[in-house]
């Protein structure tokens, strides 16, 4: 018989356990087949923050500009391995907003941002070009250097 | 919770990262290894760069920027102009334009050595000037070129 809902107690098996359509039986599918299972620890922040990350300067053509900046990584227990999630913001009133201007098509050659968790480390990434600013009957001057806020929120989902 | 704050020699925030456990040797090791000047905050917040900066290893709050502007309305196309001054001397200042369609492109930008500026402008339309002085909260004010 096929089960799509396992509660059970013991020291071995999970107290409750939903199984997917595409599981078949909860009391024998492997976890990947589950959509939530007691066995997993579910998903818990583990730090949330922003890094300064500048641009790249006007002449640069090819490189991104990455700053590596410590983020904690824990040692998990064996057989498991730590889920990261990162996503980015800008803030349009950062004390130099020239990413969220550009994002908005205007006059920087290139944009974009990003970030990494890797090794340890939270690398903020930005690709976004200073930008030149062409003044009518005179020749073009640089403008600020970009620099851009990337905002993170980092999970983990062990212990 | 603990919320680290990593700033510059100046004080700037470069980086907030808040904890959700206890912060570990190993996170603090990390931070000494890489020589980054930081401080750490019994908070749950974290703070926004553009309103509080580091200073003797203690969170200060920015203060406001003492700009006068003598006008936020202006004849487009004449020799009306908008003057500010009262801004910190050495402070940076960015002018921006809108233009509908296009978005925000920035026209003029440099430093201000007496802290005032005065412009006009040639064609309607609104723009924003920006003047910035570390540790001061960044200024802006809109201005609009009328017909």
């Amino acid at each position: 018989m096929t089960r799509r809902l396992v509660i059970q107690g013991g020291s071995e098996s999970a107290l409750f356990r939903v199984s997917s359509a595409a599981a078949g039986d909860a009391a024998s599918a492997s976890r990947l087949n589950l959509i939530f299972d007691g066995n997993q620890q579910p998903l818990r922040y583990l730090t949330s923050g922003y890094l300064a990350c500048p641009g790249m300067a006007f002449e640069n053509s090819a490189a991104a500009v990455a700053t590596g900046t410590a983020a904690p990584v824990y040692s998990t227990p064996a057989g498991q391995y730590p889920l990261f999630s990162v996503m980015e913001w800008v803030a349009p009133l950062a004390p130099n907003p020239a990413v969220a201007r550009t994002i908005r098509k205007t006059n920087a050659p290139t944009a974009g941002i990003g970030g990494v968790l890797s090794d340890g480390y939270f690398y903020g990434l930005n690709f976004t070009r200073q930008a030149q600013i062409p003044v009518l009957g005179g020749s073009p001057f640089l403008g600020p250097m970009p620099l851009a806020y990337i905002c993170y929120l980092i999970f983990k989902n062990y212990g | 919770m603990t919320v680290f704050l990593v700033h510059d020699g100046d004080g700037k925030i470069l980086q907030a990262n808040k904890l959700f456990d206890a912060p570990t040797k190993q996170y603090v090791d990390q931070m000494e290894a890489n020589e980054h000047s930081y401080i750490a905050l019994n908070r749950e917040t974290l703070v926004q760069p553009d309103a509080f900066y580091v200073h003797n290893k203690r969170l200060r709050r920015m203060q406001v920027m003492a700009a006068r502007v003598s006008k936020k309305i202006i004849k487009a196309g004449g020799t009306d102009t908008v003057v500010i001054t009262g801004a910190p001397a050495e402070c940076e200042y960015r002018v921006d334009v809108n233009i509908p369609g296009v978005g925000t492109v920035t026209t003029h930008a440099g430093i201000l050595s007496d802290g005032e500026i005065e412009m006009g402008m040639d064609v309607p339309c609104l723009f924003t000037i920006h003047l910035t002085k570390f540790p001061l909260k960044p200024f802006a004010v809109q201005i609009e070129a009328s017909a």
